[in-house]
């Protein structure tokens, strides 16, 4: 077991903070360029009256200039913990954030478990008979799941299966008391008959939409690895011993092509796990991705500001997790030791 | 391994049970812990249960309304972004009434054995405005000439697959003292090239058309129309250029005044002719809504003589005759009123969709105690004074009620909260009887305190409970007092006669919401 390389972890955290706050310059900063008044937005026929705006732009803070505004959000965000209110829905931005995240976890999860099996799978098929009709198949495939736009995957499916949407059928959602937000967990557990079953129909399109992209990456990221890997001479010196096939396979060669699949598994969980801002805009998912898109169209900024920097966040914390585990898969990385 | 697995699942429920404490679903005011926008708390035939945000608001019978207990016992209303998926779940049954029906899917649906579609004129007008202070529009037959050869219905027939009505006059027909003396005229291009002839320019006059960039309520394809304008334009010598801009620009430029012709609309709130007339058109909304910068003095005048007459005959007629005014100077064309369409299974019996958008579903009857109702959208807040959105005014107003409401399918007002209502000779004066045995859904009694409450919690800026960002404060900045006359009678006192006032009572920022949850609410906010 290799040791826990603190000094590692600690500056990679600490590297994390200019990034962080790259994003808040950036996300305060583009909402500058947001036309028209940000006061009138808040009325859809925008019959405010100038008393009105004026009193507006005072309670939120906006007839300050650019740099003030700026740092009393950081102030707000990292002293107070108080990430804003919305102007839409007049809730508290980080209230909102954490309703959110048990929808796209879920999602994404279940999204993450079938690109990887599938993805390791087919690329370890790919690479046991390189060049062969199957080998061709599977990464045209895999091509090809990258090449799709998720709208349109998403739209397809849901006219030639069913047009499911949301999380369970609407009478059932409204009967019924989420306990965790997860709603396998919910289902299977506290739900009402059928419920569970009803979950998982209703997560297995927006999880296949949303898993082809990774699956593809997986499955090809497999396939390179597993080729080079099985050229190696412990590969043949396993085989010779008399091992059977399935065991040099998965003990010997797969253990080692790991790392890399670890490395593009994590990344693409990262960006699942900020938001699949599509799929979950076609299936109707109230997660993070969807409050993201809703949240810019109504032009909410203060909303939309706290879920950019809750999505970057997210982000730099995966990388930081992904690098880290290198270290605990493979010995012979030695990190944190010039 | 296994019993790993249930340890791990375990461990995160009880992390998530601790850290996401269940939702309230009692009605009784004592165990609501939420501030109004997440609890609307009124007198209305809908209880409200939960709301679980992007999935579901749950809305109960009534027991005890007043009108009588709706007969849907459960009602669901969910967002569902897609249009194609809602009208798929429609289809199917998994819905039964539907909001936000685009015109192509109307009429796609004709002849379907199991769905409704209803059609509701709306309270709206797209037009095509000539800026008044620009040449060429400076010259009145010009204007004319345009106003001649607009090719009314078939902008109705390519843009709104036929679901709209040709405008006549500057607002709806449904609205009391529209001047039915004018027609819809076929374009008339001999007459039009004899008025341009009449008007001394030199031909070809080039101009510029301003349309919006993206689709309004009242106008769903902003270009096509303007192309369907400009071929007409060209026949009689006028070259115009198209031009758009993004939404707040077009406002906002519009406003000052930078555009020669413009395609624009009006939505309005309250069926008053003022809301219109007055608005679009009145001198005094220069650089405001009148983006034609029509500056008739007499015509503002008349508008604002009628916004206190009272005597609705010789109110009626004074509108007439503005409109008259404007159709003969025509500084805008009206082009059409669309209408708001809905569509609901066939076992769905007396819902209501009225002019306003109001949607009633306390007489509905579908043999079944749960009905779903999907729009494009969640509501955002439902405190009736911080509303103006239409998914969220859809479940204020099954929630909560204000002391007069619209009749169904008219815009005739009658009672509501208020049995009877009369007002003084000099129409300063408006005195309510309330209803009594009315309750509030926390249990709370319905009174002239109550009302009280609530309209100074509107109108007073130095009530602890006023916000200045509430929206629609102005159609009541005329209310200067409200007295108790007893526990269930009130007297609202105006500082000057408004004509229209019993119309603003009908909007649903009026609407009356228990004082005890306005309370708990502004304690929850500190």
């Amino acid at each position: 077991m290799a040791q826990i390389p603190y000094v590692y972890i600690g500056k990679r955290i600490l590297a994390t903070i200019p990034i962080l706050l790259g994003v808040t310059f950036l996300v305060v900063g583009a909402a500058e360029f947001i036309p028209g008044s940000r006061a009138e937005r808040l009325s859809s026929k925008g019959a405010l009256s100038q008393e009105q705006i004026a009193a507006i732009e005072k309670k939120y803070g906006w007839d300050k200039p650019f740099h003030e505004r700026y740092f009393i959000y950081l102030k707000k965000v990292i002293v107070d913990g108080d990430w804003g209110q919305s102007s839409k829905t007049g809730q508290l931005v980080s209230d909102q954030l954490i309703k959110k995240i048990p929808a796209t976890m879920e999602l994404t999860v279940v999204a993450m478990v079938l690109a990887t099996f599938f993805g390791v799978f087919i690329g370890i098929i790919a690479a046991l008979k390189p060049f062969s009709w199957i080998d061709y198949a599977s990464m045209v495939g895999a091509l090809t799941g990258i090449s799709f736009p998720v709208f349109w995957l998403g739209i397809m499916m849901q006219l030639l299966i069913y047009p499911y949407s949301g999380r369970l059928p609407f009478e059932m959602a409204a009967t019924f008391e989420p306990v965790t937000n997860f709603y396998l967990i919910d289902t299977l557990f506290w739900g009402p008959d059928g419920s569970f079953i009803a979950a998982v129909q209703h997560i297995a399109l927006p999880a296949m939409a949303l898993a082809t992209i990774p699956l593809a990456v997986i499955a090809r990221m497999t396939r390179a690895s597993m080729m080079e890997v099985l050229t190696k001479d412990y590969v043949r010196t396993a085989t010779a011993k008399g091992l059977a096939r399935h065991i040099v396979i998965i003990k010997h060669a797969l253990k080692n092509a790991l790392i890399p699949i670890v490395t593009i598994a994590g990344l693409q969980l990262a960006a699942l796990l900020g938001g699949a801002v599509l799929t979950e805009s076609v299936f109707d998912w109230p997660g993070l991705g969807k409050f993201i898109v809703e949240s810019a169209v109504a032009k909410d900024v203060v909303a939309l500001q706290g879920a950019v920097l809750f999505v970057a966040v997210i982000f730099t914390l995966m990388n930081l997790v992904v690098d880290v585990s290198y270290g605990f898969i493979d010995p012979r990385i030695r990190v944190g030791k010039d | 391994m296994k019993n790993r697995v249930i340890v791990s699942v375990g461990l995160m429920a009880t992390l998530f049970l601790a850290g996401c404490p269940k939702k309230s679903t009692t009605n009784s005011g004592a165990n609501i812990s939420k501030k109004l926008i997440e609890h609307p708390v009124g007198t209305g035939p809908f209880v409200f249960k939960k709301w679980n945000r992007d999935e579901n608001i749950v809305l109960s019978s009534n027991a005890n309304y007043w009108g009588g207990a709706p007969k849907v016992k459960t009602l669901i209303v969910v967002p569902v972004t897609e249009n194609s998926t809602r009208l798929e779940k429609l289809k199917k049954g998994e819905i039964q009434v539907l909001d936000g029906l685009r015109p192509a899917d109307a009429k796609g649906l004709k002849g379907n054995a199991d769905i409704t579609v209803l059609r509701q004129t709306g309270m709206n007008m797209g037009y095509l405005s000539m800026n008044v202070e620009k040449a060429p529009f400076n010259n009145k037959k010009v204007r004319q000439a345009v106003a001649a050869i607009i090719p009314k219905s078939e902008i109705i027939r390519l843009n709104f697959e036929g679901f709209a009505t040709a405008a006549v006059n500057p607002m709806p027909p449904n609205f009391y003292g529209w001047d039915d003396s004018g027609k819809v005229e076929a374009p008339n291009f001999e007459k039009a090239k004899k008025l341009m002839a009449e008007s001394g320019l030199k031909l070809p006059i080039t101009t510029e058309l301003w349309h919006m960039p993206n689709p309004r309520p009242y106008m769903t394809e902003p270009n096509k129309i303007a192309l369907l304008i400009r071929e007409s334009l060209k026949k009689i010598g006028i070259e115009a250029s198209l031009v758009t801009k993004k939404w707040e620009f077009y406002l906002s430029e519009t406003k000052k005044g930078n555009h020669p012709m413009c395609l624009l609309g009006w939505t309005a709130d309250v069926a008053d002719p003022d809301n219109f007339l007055y608005l679009l058109l009145g001198k005094d909304n220069i650089g405001a809504t009148n983006v034609s910068r029509y500056g008739n003095q007499e015509v503002n005048d008349l508008l604002v003589k009628a916004q206190s007459t009272i005597d609705l005959r010789e109110r009626s007629a004074i509108y007439k005759k503005v409109q008259q005014i404007i159709r003969e100077e025509a500084p805008m064309v009206p082009l059409v009123h669309a209408d708001q369409l809905m569509a609901y299974r066939k076992n769905v019996k007396g819902f209501n969709l009225h002019a306003t958008g109001r949607k009633d579903f306390d007489k509905v009857d579908s043999g079944k105690d749960t009905l779903v109702f999907a729009r494009g959208g969640d509501s955002s807040k439902l405190d009736p004074a911080f509303v103006d959105d239409g998914e969220s005014v859809a479940i204020c107003t099954n929630v909560y009620e204000g002391l007069v409401r619209y009749k169904r399918g008219s815009t005739e007002i009658e009672a509501c909260l208020a049995t009877s209502w009369k007002q003084s000779k000099d129409g300063k004066e408006w005195t309510f009887e309330l209803r009594k045995d009315v309750k509030f859904h926390d249990d709370t009694p319905f009174d002239a305190d109550a009302v009280i409450f609530n309209f100074e919690r509107l109108v007073m800026k130095d009530n602890p409970y006023h916000d200045d960002a509430m929206l629609n404060q102005n159609l009541y900045k005329n209310i200067k007092k409200i007295e108790k006359v007893d526990s269930h009678t009130v007297k609202f006192i105006l500082d000057s006669p408004v004509a229209s006032f019993l119309g603003n009572l009908t909007v649903y920022t009026a609407m009356i919401a228990s004082p005890k949850a306005i309370k708990r609410s502004k304690e929850l906010e500190k």
